[in-house]
Parts: structure tokens; sequence; C-alpha cells
């Protein structure tokens, strides 16, 4: 439970710098930015708080698809100034981080089921000092 | 010539592909394969040192538009780094060859090899990028990499330690890819010799964009190269994991995110930005609680690996502290401690690795009278750890009183007080091994380590390096100064 | 043959060194050799050191430096009067001890650790008085003060082992606060050459005071000064007796030496004086002096009462040095050469006494004096040194350094140094009158003379004995007129 409260008050603490830094630039207005951010921190909650790791690796790709989506609407706000064909190698590059992110730690998870049974991370906690 | 250093990163990745196919061969030896690809890739870097002597650094343009785009920056940072990684790299390997086969299934080696090459070949990616996303890319890599490496070794405590890592290290992904984002916004580049001229106009415009950004490149590479307290991750990681694997985290790849974000900071925001936000006040404070942090947790470990685990976290803020003091004699000592620690960190994991090879000994307390049992393995422990300590006539001593230079140049002898106090501590907890090793009991009769030829060559060649840039760091130096100033012109 | 002089200092440092070395790999294919191999090591040092003299006297100081090594600050050599006085009784005293040592480690073992380590010590304390700047006498400090770890556990008891760790503790911490100073002195003033004249700090503020409080530390703890004695007298007993020798006589004073250098060529005593460090010093000298000789009293294990003994004289010598004045400075260097010979007799011949009859407690060496007349009488001979009695050394170093307070008109610390004469009177005379007066008449038998021990034992204390007469007695004191001379030297003086 104190994890949680921390965790959300982390997650709370990063999302408001994140809106003041985001609402002070001029010509920042469009919706979807605030929209993607709100996906990167519900993401970040999930990961930081559930004990289940599969919703971990999947609170980390929502994690990073808000990210992409904030990319994108960068994008269509800075297609003006000239540049606006590095973003999409950078999403390229995200992507497939974070499928590699996905793969290696689902097949870890894969094997930590083999040795516990489980695959919730205070169980598995609870097993290994049992061992100890 | 001039793309030598491309050459190297063409070699290892192809090697890294190659190696799994090749090793179905019957006669192909997958670990002496990833060895010649090493020794190869060390000369290379060495000729490419050798044509950045004579010709200056310089810089390439995949993108073909000069001053813009992708970059590589060949510049003596890339070569000062070059020479470590592709050291220290062939070195770990040579050890390998006779640690290796005792820690991992056979089945795995190849695998582990071709894992190990990728993480060379994104260390020298990396600290070459000019720019944001070349950086970015290489970064990933090299963490994927870094966490195959650890998750690798069969047992409980790899996996778990990895997917801790994993978490972490997705997670500081994310946070560099958001700053990244976020510092494109604003200046509308990713080349960082562009963002250096584009970044103070964007500061005065939105500068809580900036300030944002910086925070999240900063945390998210602190995570990865464990600034107290985000060095959660670490003690597991490199206390469970395979000997070489231990090594090369602990001597190398946390290491280079720390160069990746000094040329973010110094090179793309700029000295002075850096010095008009309070993140320097801030990570100097992190720092000197992560060296007496590291340091207390060391001295209260019982297990080895685990001890030189937290030193790393100790060692890593001597390092953060000479780059966050930003002066030149400063990003010296960081710099030289980067080689240092590089060297002198992998070859105490690779003592403690043989130890546990012998005798099986992961306890510090039954470390008694090792040094009768393995008197070249010890003495070189030894040398690691007077290293560590600062003695005169070893290498740490050399950044040692560099990172001195650096506070007092910078105007705060405190933290020259800071760097000797943590010396104290880490002699309060190198020494007392020293001294079970050798003194204070029963002494038998002195017999020879009888380690496979490779592991004793491997730590006999990085102590010859340690007591060489100990005692005539000359050469080393003037590498140092010109890379420093690459950095803080 | 002026080029070759210079590299003098260099080869003196380095051949006791190397040898060292070499010794290690000697005793593993020819065992027989060892013990002699180390004292014909000892004896080319010191033949050596000797060399320097003729071109120290005709040019002054010789010396080279090596700025490759270790770059920014280089390594270099140098040796001037006050480096060669000190080196000669370093060398000396430390063949006297290794010869003793052939016969005294027989009974104590592991002679395969001990000798390669008592050169390597020996080359760090030359290193020590014969380097040209503070860094290159930093480097020589730690090694040699990390070398003699090794002499202090030799036993490996755990009294010993815990009296180690302390001395090792403390080492380190000096040696910190030393890097500490160095630091701050090469920040200030770019380099840190030791060279008369040349005054690294010509400022008085809080960062040359930090690093005038460093040395302090660092040369103080080395020295045994109060409040960083603490680990001397657990230290100094345990260790094998030739190796207490060794750190009380000689080893004690590379603390003095470092601390003379960095008042007199560090700082300078006009910038000493006028920032009132001096009494800093003085004051510290006062109660390392009474409080010395005080404990000492209070000790019944002999070599115990030595060590703490040593805390008391180097109370003399840290108040001739703070004196600055030449009568002061005479008196300093000629005590650190003196009780370098007083010292280091009392300590062999306590240690020839425990070896023969294996006890450790005044008490119980009653009427030894009979048992072992020669070992006995040199004992006598060098406490009576220690007391002051004329026309002893110990006299002389004492009377210069009152003329010395006398001169800087501090006429109290004279007050100090008779009191503290009677004390050490008041815990050395009941030594020897129990070993000569605490049996009944019956008993007192004289041994055959020379016979109580093996030559290898006897003569070297008989020779420091000698050394305590003599350069009390005799009119011709070339120790004595050298330490003047470099005192002029130090304090910029012409004669």
């Amino acid at each position: 439970m104190m994890r949680k409260v921390v965790s959300l008050l982390a997650v709370a603490l990063i999302g408001a710098v994140l809106i003041v830094a985001l609402a002070k630039m001029p010509e920042f207005g469009g919706g979807t930015a605030f929209a993607s951010l709100f996906l990167f921190l519900l993401g970040l909650y999930v990961m930081l708080t559930d004990s289940n790791l599969i919703k971990k690796v999947i609170g980390l790709n929502i994690m990073d698809t808000g990210i992409f989506l904030f990319f994108i609407a960068l994008g269509y706000r800075s297609s003006t100034r000239g540049a606006a064909y590095m973003p999409s190698p950078l999403i390229f590059g995200g992507l497939a981080a974070v499928v590699s992110f996905t793969a290696i730690g689902l097949a870890m998870i894969v094997r930590l089921y083999k040795y516990y049974g489980t695959i919730d991370a205070e169980e598995i906690m609870r097993k290994r000092g049992e061992d100890e | 010539m001039s793309h030598l250093p491309v050459v190297i990163l063409v070699v290892y990745l192809a090697a890294a592909l190659g190696l799994i196919p090749l090793s179905k061969l019957k006669r192909f030896s997958p670990g002496w394969g990833a060895l010649a690809v090493t020794s190869l890739a060390l000369l290379l870097a060495i000729v490419s040192a050798l044509f950045v002597g004579a010709n200056g650094p310089y810089s390439l343009f995949p993108g073909g538009h000069a001053g813009q785009g992708i970059e590589i920056a060949v510049d003596w940072v890339a070569v000062l780094m070059h020479l470590t990684i592709n050291l220290v790299g062939l070195l770990i390997l040579v050890f390998s060859q006779g640690d290796l086969e005792s820690e991992l299934k056979r089945s795995y080696l190849p695998i582990y090899y071709a894992v190990y090459l990728l993480a060379l070949f994104a260390l020298n990616g990396l600290i070459m990028a000019g720019d944001l996303f070349n950086l970015y890319i290489f970064t990933e890599i090299c963490s994927i990499a870094a966490i195959a490496l650890v998750a690798i070794k069969p047992g409980k405590q790899c996996l778990q330690a990895g997917l801790k890592y994993m978490f972490l290290s997705a997670l500081a992904s994310g946070m560099i890819l958001l700053g990244i984002g976020l510092v494109y916004m604003v200046a509308g580049e990713l080349n960082i010799r562009a963002l250096a001229e584009a970044i103070p106009q964007a500061f005065q415009t939105c500068p809580w964009n900036v300030y944002v950004a910086v925070s999240l490149i900063i945390v998210g590479f602190g995570i990865k190269s464990a600034l107290f307290p985000l060095h959660l991750w670490l003690p597991d990681a490199h206390a469970s994991a395979a000997t070489p694997s231990s090594a090369i985290h602990s001597g190398l790849i946390i290491k280079m995110y720390i160069i990746a974000v000094a040329r973010i900071i110094f090179q793309a925001f700029g000295p002075n930005l850096f010095g008009s936000i309070p993140a320097p006040k801030v990570i100097l404070l992190l720092s000197t609680i992560g060296i007496f942090a590291g340091s207390v947790l060391a001295l209260v470990q019982t297990d080895l690996k685990r001890m030189l685990a937290y030193s790393t976290v100790a060692q890593i803020s001597y390092i953060i502290m000479g780059f966050a003091l930003a002066v030149p004699a400063g990003i010296r000592g960081g710099l030289l401690h980067i080689v240092n620690h590089g060297l002198t960190k992998s070859m105490l994991f690779l003592t403690a690795g043989a130890i546990i090879y012998k005798t099986g000994i992961r306890r510090i307390e039954e470390l008694r009278g090792i040094g009768f049992r393995m008197p070249l393995t010890t003495s070189i422990f030894s040398i690691g750890a007077l290293s560590l300590i600062g003695f005169p006539g070893f290498s740490g001593f050399v950044s040692k009183y560099y990172l001195a230079f650096g506070a007092l140049e910078a105007g705060k002898p405190i933290y020259v007080a800071v760097i000797l106090a943590s010396s104290l501590l880490n002699a309060v907890y190198y020494l007392p091994i020293v001294i079970r090793a050798f003194l204070g009991h029963k002494t038998g009769k002195f017999t020879w380590d009888q380690l496979p030829w490779p592991m004793t060559a491997a730590m006999t060649v990085l102590a010859a390096f340690n007591l060489y840039i100990g005692i005539l760091p000359g050469g080393l130096l003037g590498l140092v100064k010109l890379a420093a100033a690459a950095l803080l012109p | 043959m002026k080029g070759f002089s210079n590299y003098l200092p260099v080869l003196v440092v380095c051949f006791p060194i190397f040898a060292a070395l070499l010794l290690f790999l000697i005793q593993h294919f020819a065992a027989k050799l060892r013990d002699l191999a180390a004292q014909v090591i000892a004896g080319i040092t010191l033949a050596l050191v000797a060399s320097m003299y003729p071109f120290i006297k005709s040019l002054g100081t010789i010396g080279i430096s090596f700025s490759r090594i270790m770059p920014p600050f280089g390594i270099s050599f140098r040796a001037d009067l006050l480096s060669f006085i000190l080196a000669l009784i370093a060398a000396a005293v430390w063949l006297l001890a290794t010869i003793y040592s052939k016969e005294y480690m027989a009974h104590e073992g592991r002679q395969n650790r001990y000798y390669p380590f008592l050169l390597l010590s020996l080359g760090g304390c030359l290193g020590v008085f014969l380097t040209g700047d503070l860094f290159s006498l930093f480097v020589f400090f730690e090694l040699m003060s990390l070398t003699a770890y090794v002499l202090i556990v030799h036993e490996e008891s755990p009294f010993a082992m815990a009296a180690g760790y302390k001395y090792l503790i403390l080492t380190i911490i000096g040696g910190l606060a030393l890097f500490f100073g160095i630091a701050i002195a090469f920040a200030a003033a770019g380099n840190v050459q030791i060279a008369p004249g040349n005054y690294l700090f010509t400022q008085i503020n809080s960062l040359s005071f930090i690093a005038f409080i460093a040395f302090l530390v660092g040369f103080g703890i080395k020295m045994g000064i109060f409040p960083l004695h603490v680990w001397l007298p657990d230290a100094h007993p345990v260790a094998p007796s030739p190796a207490s020798a060794l750190l009380s006589g000689i080893m004690l004073k590379t603390g003095a030496y470092g601390l003379i250098r960095v008042v007199y060529n560090v700082y300078g005593p006009s910038l000493i004086a006028q920032a009132g460090w001096d009494k800093i010093l003085l004051a510290l000298a006062g109660i390392t002096i009474f409080l010395g000789s005080a404990v000492a009293i209070a000790q019944t294990d002999i070599k115990r009462r030595l060590a703490y003994s040593s805390i008391g004289q180097m109370g003399y010598v840290l108040l001739g040095l703070a004196l600055l004045n030449v009568n002061g400075l005479t008196g300093t260097i000629f005590h650190i050469f003196s009780h370098g010979l007083m010292k280091s007799t009392l300590f062999l011949s306590a240690g020839a006494m425990i070896y023969k009859t294996g006890k450790r407690q005044i008490s119980e060496f009653a009427g030894i004096g009979y048992k072992m007349p020669i070992t006995m009488g040199c004992f006598t001979l060098a406490a009576l040194a220690m007391i002051g009695i004329p026309p002893l050394n110990g006299f002389i170093s004492k009377l210069i350094l009152s003329m010395g307070a006398l001169d800087a008109g501090k006429p109290g610390f004279v007050f100090l140094l008779v009191l503290s004469s009677l004390m050490n009177g008041i815990y050395y005379l009941p030594i020897i009158i129990n070993a000569f007066l605490g049996v009944e008449k019956e008993k007192r038998v004289w041994a055959k003379p020379f016979t109580e021990l093996k030559w290898s034992m006897w003569a070297p204390i008989v020779l420091l004995a000698l050394g305590c007469l003599i350069f009390g007695l005799f009119p011709l004191n070339y120790p004595l007129d050298w330490a003047k001379a470099a005192a002029n030297l130090l304090l910029g003086v012409s004669k």
C-alpha cells in the first residue's frame, strides 16, 4: 500500500513538472501532447506498482507508447522548422528498443515462472526469502 | 583511414551476428573467434588513434549534410575510450576463455560471446555518437546486451537481478527518449554541434522545457550508470552475474553512459547553462552521498563480489563528481578515473572470479589464508585494492590527485576532503581482506595458483597496466588532457 | 664527475629497494645466503650514503629530478647537509639492526618475509630524507609506512594484528592528510619543490592554514605528537626488537624531518612567526614532552616504557623546530641524530634481554646486570644519555635546546626540559638500579664478559652505545657541526 502511495506521488510530481514545463511553452497548444503525457504517466504508474510481472511489461509498453505519441504530436507542431525528418527514425529506434526490452523481459519472466511457478513479484520475493 | 572507427563497428556487428551460425561448424571455437575479432578491433583502435594523432580529430556525416543530422565524432574522447574499451574488453575476453565454461552451459557459449561482442559494438558506437539519435540507439543496444549478459547465467538470482535491471533500464530509456524529445521540440535539432548553437536561444524562450529535458536525461543516464540513489539494480546484477559480465559491467558499461551524458551536457547544453541551473549542486551532493553510502554499504557486505559491486557505486560517484565540478581538472580526473577504474575494477572482479573458480569461496570471512593458496591472484587483488585506496605508485592515485585538483580549481576544497575521507573508507574495507589473506594465522607454504593460463594472463596484464599508469602516467595524461579539452574547451 | 654525483641520491634510495626485491628471489634459491645478503645490502647502502659527503661538502646540494614519473609532480632526489646527516644515521642504525637481526630473528622466524621488508623500509626511509620535493617525500613516506606495517605485525599474534591495524589506519589518515596539504600547495604555487627560498605559501589565509594543519597531522601521526600518538605505544613494542629500534630510533624522525621541511622550506619561518602558528607547535611540544615522560613512568613493560619515552623525546624535537632560531633548530637536528643512537641502543639491549630471558616486565629483570654485563652496561650508558647526564650526547642536545628556548625568550621551556630530564631519571634509573642492586649480594656473580650473547648481537649494541659516548664527549663533534651548518642553511643565515 505504502509503495502505491509513494509511486502515485512520484508519478504525480513528474506529471505536474512536465505539464508545467509544456504549458509554459508559448507555441504549445495541442491536446495530443497532453494525452500522450497521460499515457506515459499511466504506464509508469503500472510499471512501478503492479506486482504482476506481465502487467509491469505492459505498463512499460504503454509508457513508451505515450512517448512515441508525444513525438508524433511534436512532429506535427514543428513541421515548419525543416528538420522534421528526425523524429521518425528516433521513434523507430525507440520502438526497436521497446520491442527488445519486452522480448528479453518476457523471456526472463517465462524462466522465472519455471523456477517459482508464479509471475507475481511479491510472491517471488516471499519464496526467495523462504529459500534463504 | 578516416573510416576506421566505422570499420570497428562493422567488424563487431558482423562478428556478433555471424558468431552463432559459425559456431555450428565443428572446428570453430566461438571464444577464440570473439577473441580474434576483439584483437582486430583493438588494433584498428590503435591505428585510428595514431591517425587522429597525426591529423587531428574529425567527424563523419553519413547523412551527407556536414554539421547536421547523423554525426560520428572521432574526437579525443572517442580515441581515449576506444582504446580503453577494446583493451579491457579484450582482456576480459581472454579471461573468459578459462573461466566461462565453469559458469555457463556449453550451449550458451556462442550466444554469450555474440552478446558480448554486441555490447562492445554498442560501447564503441556510443562514445563517438555526435548526435542524440545515434547516442540513443547505441545506449539502447548497450543496455539490452548488458541485461542479457547478466541474465544468461543459469540461476534464480541472475534472472531476478536481470529483471530488476531490465525494468529500471527500460524506465531510464523512456526518460532519455522523452528528454531528447523535449530538446528536439524547442531546438529543432538532434546534432550536438547544431544543438550547441540552438539551445541558448531556445533556453531564452522556454527555459522550463530545457530544465525538464536536462533533468530527464540526467536521471535516465543516472539510473543506467548507477548514480546514487538510482543504483538499486547494480549490486544484485554485478554480484550475481558471470565473472566476465560483472567485469565488463563494472569496468566499462556504466562508465560509457557517463561519457554519453557528459557529451550532451557539456557539448550540447554547454557548461554555462549547466552551471546556471541547480543540477551540478544536486549531482555533487548526490555523488558525495553516493561515495559515502557506497563505501559504508561495501563495508558491511559479506560476499566478495557484492562488496566489489558496492565499491563500484562509490567509485562511479567519484567519476560523476569529477564531471559535475565542471572545471578542466575535474573532467580530467573523471576521465582518468574512467580509464583507471575500468582497468582496476575489472581486474578485481576477475580476481574474485578466479578465487571462486578455484576454491568456490565467495564469503569474505572464508578468504583467510587465500594468499598462500593463490599467491598471484591475491597479489593482483592487493594491487587493485591499493590502487582504489589511492596509494602512490598505483593507477587510482593518479586519478585521485586530478580529482583533488579539480575540487581545488573549482574553489571547493571540501570535496578534496570528501575524496580523502572515502579513500580511508576504501582502506577500511579493502585492506582487511588483503591482511587476512596473508597474515594473522598459521602460515602454510606457498602453493602456486594453478589457474588456466588465459585467466592468469588477463589478470597479470591488467595489473601491469595498473602499475604502469601508476608510475608513468605521462602518455595517458596527455591523451586525457586533449579529451577533456574536447568536452570542456 | 659532477654529473655522476647528482645520481648518487637516486642510487642510495633505489639500491635497497631493488636489492630487497632481488632478495625475495635470492632466498628462494639460496636460503643460506639470505642473512648475509641482507647485511651486505645494508652495508653497501651505508657506504653509498657516506660517499655523498665529499660532493655535498663541495657542492652544497646534489640531486636530479625525473619529471616523467608521476607527472605533473615528478619524482626528484636532492641531498643537502640536513638530508645527509639523517640519511647517514638511518643507514648506520639499519646496518647494525640488520646484523643484530641474524641471531635475534632466528627464534622469531619468518625471516623470508622480514628481511626484504626491512630493506624496503630502509629504501623508503632514505627516500624521505633524500627527495627534492614534497610529493616524492610523500611517495617514499607511504612506501616506508606500508612496509613498516609488515614489520610491526611480524609476530601475527592477535595483539600484534590489532596494534598493526591501528597503525595502518592512522598511517593512512596521515598519508591522506599529507596529500591534502600537498594538493593545496601545488594548487597555490604550481610546484612542490623543496629549495631554499622557494616558499610555496606566501599568504596567510584559511587555505594555507588548512594545509598547515594537514601537514601537521600527516607528519605528527608518524612522529607521535600528542594527541596523534595513540598508535605508537602499541605498535613499537609489539614489533621484533630490531624493528622496534628502527621504528623508534629512525622512522619516527621522518615525521620530524618532514615538519622541518614544512616549517623552514614550505612556509618559511617568517610566515609561521607572522601567523603565530609556531605557538600551536610549541603548545603541542610542551604537552607531548610532559605527557610522554609522565606516562612512561607508569609502564611496567620495558619496551612499552621505551616507546612512551620516544613520544616525550619527539616533543623535544618539535620544541626545537618551533622555536624558529638557530640554536633551537641545531638542537632539534642534533637531537634527532643522538636520539637515533640512544633509542636504538636501548631497544636493541632490551631486545637482547628479552631474547635471553623471555621476560618483558621490568620487575623481572632484577640482577640481570650480572648475567648480561655488556648489554646492561650499554643500556645504562644510553639511559644516562637520555636523562641528559654530561658529557653524553643527550646532554648536549638538551643544552642547545635550552639555549634556543632562552634565545626565543621562552625560559619556561628550559624549566620544562629540566623537569622532563628529572622524569626521565625517574623511569630509567629504577631499571638500572633493579638490574644491579635488585638481588641479594650472594647472587651477584658477574658473567664472563662477551659470552652472554653471540658477537652479532652485542657488537651492534656496543657500537651504538659508543656512539652516544663519542658524539657527546669528543671535542671534535662532526654531527654537531653539521647540525649547526644545516640549521644556518635552513634559516638562511650566512656563517
